[in-house]
């Protein structure tokens, strides 16, 4: 960090004659001797990559967002294909608004609406489910055997008599709870999805089967039913939609942004500059994960706010340079020359920071994050670019408003005429925390205010806390429709799946059913568990059924023969083709962590006591079994993260500052305000979770540039001999309103994720917010108050 | 662990520590730049390990899960909402058994329900009886025989179904050839594997017993239990039907009834079962005996028929639903359904009327209980009524 100290420049060049261009660094001479040759290289650059940036896809990225090298998700990737049917799929209730669903019309309309998710794309047809089809039969015992047939008669002609029948059918279909709400008020259409056309080899545009399922809703809402959909499909969907929304607030970003920076600057042309060349930033970035091949998932679609923001500090910090220079007289070429030979380093360095907060994230295991710490970092090498180098330039070429020029100089001119002249109220405050009883106080409150956030922080809970679909918000339509199968239908949102690996054609045996009943048995007793559904327990009920729906014979059967004519009838998400995996499927009542570790532990004891060369218990599939792996990841992860940008943090500010009472003034504050955002986390209800996981490692990193700019103006001011009070308010003027501003940009961008409809996002943008500001505040604040305590006295020693 | 979570640089060292356990013997750390690079990785591989359970380190256990009948019990947390099937009075108390070898003992009259610890097996129990206050029998799938002596409490396995089998094959291949139907019990015999559940369990005052289950298996005794003979033989079920319930009479005379509308009696002094005519071919899961030799017979769709013996009459119930449970009170008899109804068939009436839907669940097995309540067994747990005179009226 070679921050200079702003003293009046010797060589205020007023006429471009009299500027040497063979002065300056090498990389200097290049940039500024060749200005149009950067300019036009950018521009051709910009071009380019705009184009490119045309082809950006977006997708939700589910199977990134869980961390494929744990075991649990190896074992559930190595089975995957086997475990068909049982998360793809779609449910979609129909409501009758009033009455029940016995009713002709009702009857007609799903019929109609059946007819219409038949031909939707991506539909596994002959496994689609519902009144109207075939394969939803009743069946009832007779003195001579089993009877049944379809649930709406082949005869159905919508007589009363008719649907009598019906009536009487779905009593004894035992699809009550399933396909039938137990209040009669609505039916499911339940509709397995195939992921790739097995005719075209295309995947499913999860989007548009989104779009085409929300006109269908709104068709048939106007006949006089409510429809309900949910559904791992919807949730893609909905998921795509919404980022579609969020880049909609990219634009309130950066009109914010925009506004804040011209209330700064008073500077037209030069407030208009630095958003064009953060923007160029953004459309680099984006044009750059186009030809790499990532695309937007809704995590790393975040990243254009924060390079955005990034890019307008670091941008405003250069402005202010080139504007002070202007403003003292110097030619604007000189002065954005003077300005690039200053700052270019220290703002290399900040970025760097920057870069290292988010290269800290590629050690967590869970893909979405690794993309997202490459995918700002390459943001951020473009920044480098544009608002270090092209900024400038640009700059050289249209100077600034004369009037703002001689504006931002003001404070400073006075202050270097007159010591005693009455201070600006708020640096003036912001220096009181210089003073000896003040700062004492300072650092009690912030002592306590840590040792707060550490005692409640500990308390933070790992993974979701609300119910439904975690991804979006708990007011969502999806959310509403969860609630309402969770309500009406034997159905839990929440399926962990244990799989049982057999021997071949060995899944129904019964030593192998014994086992696993044992385990289902185990998961039973368990608080967090609803119910719980296997062939074993399928077994019991055939066998009841099979002998004339007598109760005594609930168990399973120790006989193959009778085992065997279960399997023919059982439903296939029960266990594979090959019949050698068997699915344990636990519902929970929710996907709290406490939930999924009790459910984790007894699987994973009762697999190490009767796991053996012959079945083998894995844990996990399921979106409940997934989310426990996450949340093992991210639980260690969190700690290693915190480890790791700390250390990064630590040794940056002590290679910057070579002390160690230097490094300690400038961290602290962020570790306190890290215990304070866990806290906060607590008390909003919120999860360490992939989603909040980067936001720490983001504050930090980006957090400590505050520091890096206040603490290396201050340290070089007292090493020249000022009382600290004089150092402070110096480092102040001379950064400390970038250091406000920077803060306020960055909070303002990140805030406006609040109003995404992903509720992760918005849970992101708060925390990000909070940490930002909460840094900025810590700098201002906290640290003269450390330095007070920990730079003075040392100092003192220093020039006695 | 607790400690390593909340402090992660103690957690590390945890990590490391662990780490003891997960790198195997033969890898060896090259002293080269890429030695440390690797060690680095150690590192970072330590820290992620931090959380992972102690467990890893131990050497893996792999049990046999032993077979059902010889798997105790286990204790269930919600044991009173599991599936039991049979209720049975033992003195002032009342034992019900069901599935996974759960036994529950009220001393409350049916209001409160605990499970018994002493059960040996972890079969399905189908039913319970007691011939005093603290000497009982219960029997259930796999042919296990149960008895107790601390009227519920502990169980000692007297029996399984091998046992059974193979006292049935010995004395059915004894049978002479010249014996009615021999070709036919033989033939039926030798499909027993031993599996088959044991779905009836009772005894008479004057100590005999009679144990009957799937595909027409029937033991009886003359010694309270003490021994066994094969009754395979004598139950009039040439077809090898399910057996569901032997039905004592005030006299001598008791009934045999099971699938497929079999219905058999015993004949005067021979001790040998012979089919009662009745016209109806479906399942008779049990039966009542209504004082004066009179009994009531339930079974599939809604099925009531009364007789005494040689001849039956159907008694409309208007129900389609199956029947599962009956028991003699003092109103009447009282049936229960597999959808949870009861009925009533009151004094000499000839009709059965639909009195309360009394579970959620289908009712397995009723009793008047010491204090005079209606208690049953349901596929949801045992459950209580009050057995209040003006509602049966």
């Amino acid at each position: 960090m070679n921050m200079s100290v702003d003293k009046p420049n010797p060589d205020i060049i007023r006429r471009l004659e009299d500027f040497d261009t063979r002065s300056g660094n090498v990389v200097e001479r290049m940039l500024f001797n060749n200005r149009m040759v950067v300019v036009l290289l950018c521009l051709v650059i910009t071009l380019f990559l705009s184009f490119q940036a045309r082809n950006l896809t977006m997708d939700a990225a589910f199977q990134k967002m869980i961390p494929t090298n744990h075991p649990f998700i190896v074992n559930y990737l190595e089975n995957r294909s086997e475990l068909a049917g049982i998360e793809n799929s779609l449910r979609i209730a129909v409501e009758a608004r009033e009455g029940t669903i016995f009713d002709q019309e009702y009857l007609e309309t799903l019929r109609e609406l059946s007819e219409q998710v038949f031909l939707l794309p991506g539909v596994d047809r002959p496994y689609m489910k519902h009144l109207w089809a075939p394969a939803v039969r009743w069946s009832g015992v007779t003195e001579v055997g089993l009877d049944g047939g379809p649930v709406i008669p082949s005869d159905y002609d919508g007589s009363g008599e008719s649907i009598d029948q019906v009536r009487e059918n779905v009593e004894r279909s035992g699809e009550i709870g399933q396909l039938v709400a137990e209040d009669y008020r609505s039916t499911v259409i339940f509709v397995p999805l195939q992921e790739t056309n097995s005719v075209t080899g295309e995947k499913i545009d999860y989007h548009e089967l989104g779009q085409q399922l929300e006109i269908l809703r709104d068709n048939y809402e106007a006949d006089g039913v409510n429809i309900h959909i949910t559904g791992f499909a919807k949730v893609t969907g909905d998921l795509i939609s919404g980022m579609q929304q969020v880049l909609l607030f990219l634009a309130l970003t950066i009109a914010i942004c925009t506004l804040v920076l011209f209330f700064y600057t008073r500077c037209l042309r030069s407030t208009l500059l630095v958003v064009a060349c953060s923007m160029v930033a953004v459309l680099w970035l984006l044009g750059l994960l186009s030809i790499l091949d990532f695309g937007l998932d809704p995590y790393s679609i975040l990243v254009p706010f924060l390079v955005f923001a990034i890019g307008m500090s670091h941008g405003a910090q250069k402005m202010n340079g080139i504007m002070q220079d202007i403003g003292r007289g110097t030619h604007r070429l000189v002065a954005a020359r003077h300005t690039f030979r200053r700052l270019f380093v220290a703002g290399l360095t900040a970025l760097v920071s920057d870069a290292v907060g988010f290269a800290v994230l590629m050690v967590i295991d869970i893909p979405v994050i690794q993309d997202l710490a490459v995918t700002a970092s390459i943001g951020v090498a473009a920044l480098i670019f544009t608002n270090l180098i092209l900024l400038p330039i640009l700059l050289s070429y249209t100077g600034v408003n004369a009037k703002a020029a001689a504006r931002s100089v003001q404070a400073d001119i006075a202050n270097q005429n007159d010591k005693d002249h009455a201070k600006h109220p708020v640096w003036a405050l912001l220096d009181r925390f210089t003073e000896r009883k003040v700062a004492g106080i300072t650092i009690l409150v912030f002592a306590l205010l840590g040792g707060v956030g550490l005692f409640v922080g500990s308390n933070v809970k790992i993974g979701d806390t609300g119910i439904g679909a975690p991804e979006l918000r708990a007011n969502s339509q999806y959310n509403l429709d969860n609630k309402f199968m969770v309500t009406n239908y034997a159905a839990s949102s929440d399926v962990y799946v244990v799989m049982v690996k057999t021997e071949q054609y060995a899944c129904a045996h019964y030593e192998t059913l014994k086992v696993v009943d044992a385990l289902e048995r185990r998961l039973k007793q368990l608080p967090g568990v609803e119910s719980t559904q296997s062939l074993a327990g399928l077994a019991k009920v055939a066998n009841v059924g099979m002998n004339e729906g007598s109760m005594k014979w609930w168990g399973i059967p120790n006989s193959q023969g009778m085992l065997n004519a279960i399997v023919t009838r059982a439903p296939r998400e029960m266990f594979n083709q090959e019949c050698d995996l068997l699915t344990v499927f636990a519902y929970l009542k929710d996907h709290k962590a406490d939930t999924l570790n009790s459910v984790v532990d007894v699987t994973q004891e009762f697999s190490q006591k009767y796991s053996t060369d012959k079945i083998q218990f894995l844990n996990a599939a399921g979106n409940a079994g997934i989310e426990a792996a996450t949340n093992i990841v991210v639980e260690k992860a969190n700690f290693q993260m915190l480890l790791l940008v700390y250390t990064a943090v630590i040794l940056l500010a002590l290679v910057t500052f070579r002390s160690w009472r230097a490094v300690v003034c400038a961290v602290v504050p962020l570790m306190i305000t890290s215990a304070l955002c866990q806290a906060l986390m607590v008390w909003m209800d919120i999860g360490i979770k992939v989603a909040t996981l980067p936001v720490i490692a983001l504050g930090v990193g980006i957090g400590v540039d505050y520091a890096l700019y206040i603490l290396s103006v201050t340290l070089a001011r007292l090493k020249a001999g000022e009382s600290l009070s004089d150092a402070y308010y110096g480092a102040l003027l001379f950064t400390g309103k970038v250091v406000i501003l920077t803060g306020v940009t960055l909070g303002v961008a990140v805030m406006t994720w609040g109003f995404s409809p992903i509720k992760f996002q918005a849970d992101m943008g708060f925390l990000l917010a909070f940490m930002f500001i909460w840094n900025m505040l810590g700098a201002l604040i906290l640290l003269p108050a450390l330095a007070r305590f920990l730079l003075v006295p040392r100092m003192k020693a220093v020039t006695s | 662990m607790i400690l390593g979570r909340r402090h992660p640089w103690l957690g590390a060292c945890i990590g490391f520590w662990q780490m003891k356990c997960l790198i195997p013997g033969d890898v060896k750390m090259k002293k080269t730049a890429s030695g440390f690079v690797a060690h680095g990785a150690l590192m970072l591989s330590g820290l992620l390990l931090m959380h992972a359970p102690l467990g890893l380190c131990a050497q893996e256990i792999s049990e046999v899960l032993p077979d059902l009948t010889e798997l105790p019990a286990m204790r269930v947390d919600d044991a009173n909402h599991s599936v039991q099937l049979a209720v049975a009075r033992a003195g002032n108390r009342l034992v019900s058994v069901g599935e996974q070898g759960i036994v529950l003992l009220s001393d409350d009259d049916g209001q409160s329900w605990s499970q018994a610890s002493g059960v040996p097996v972890s079969v399905t129990l189908t039913d319970v009886e007691f011939i005093s206050p603290t000497e009982g029998w219960a029997v259930g799938h796999s042919g296990v025989v149960l008895r107790t002596e601390t009227a519920g409490e502990q169980w000692v396995k007297v029996m399984t179904g091998q046992e059974i089998v193979a006292t049935i094959k010995t004395a059915v291949e004894s049978l002479p050839e010249s014996e009615d139907m021999a070709d036919v019990l033989k033939r039926n015999a030798s499909y027993l594997t031993g599996d088959e559940p044991v779905l009836d369990v009772h005894f008479s005052e004057n100590g005999e017993g009679w144990l009957l289950g799937a595909y027409g298996i029937a033991l009886h005794s003359r010694d309270a239990g003490q021994t066994w003979d094969s009754a395979f033989s004598i139950t009039g079920n040439p077809n090898s039907y399910h057996l569901y319930q032997y039905i004592p009479a005030d006299s001598h005379d008791g009934l045999i009834v099971g699938e497929r509308g079999l219905v058999s009696r015993s004949a005067e002094e021979s001790g040998v079962f012979e089919s009662s005519p009745i016209d109806y071919q479906g399942t008779f899961f049990g039966g009542v005996a209504s004082g004066s030799d009179q009994f009531v017979l339930f079974g599939l769709r809604g099925n009531v028929w009364a007789g005494a013996g040689d001849s039956w009459t159907q008694i409309p119930t208007g129900s389609q639903a199956s029947f599962s449970a009956g028991v003699l009170t003092p109103v009447g008899i009282v049936l229960g359904d597999v959808t949870g109804r009861l009925f009533l068939k009151s004094g000499d009436s000839e009709q059965v009327r639909e009195l309360a839907q009394a579970s959620d669940a289908a009712i397995t097995d009723l009793i008047v209980s010491p204090g005079g309540q209606l208690v049953m067994s349901t596929a949801r747990g045992p459950k209580r009524l009050e057995l209040d005179s003006t509602e049966f009226k």
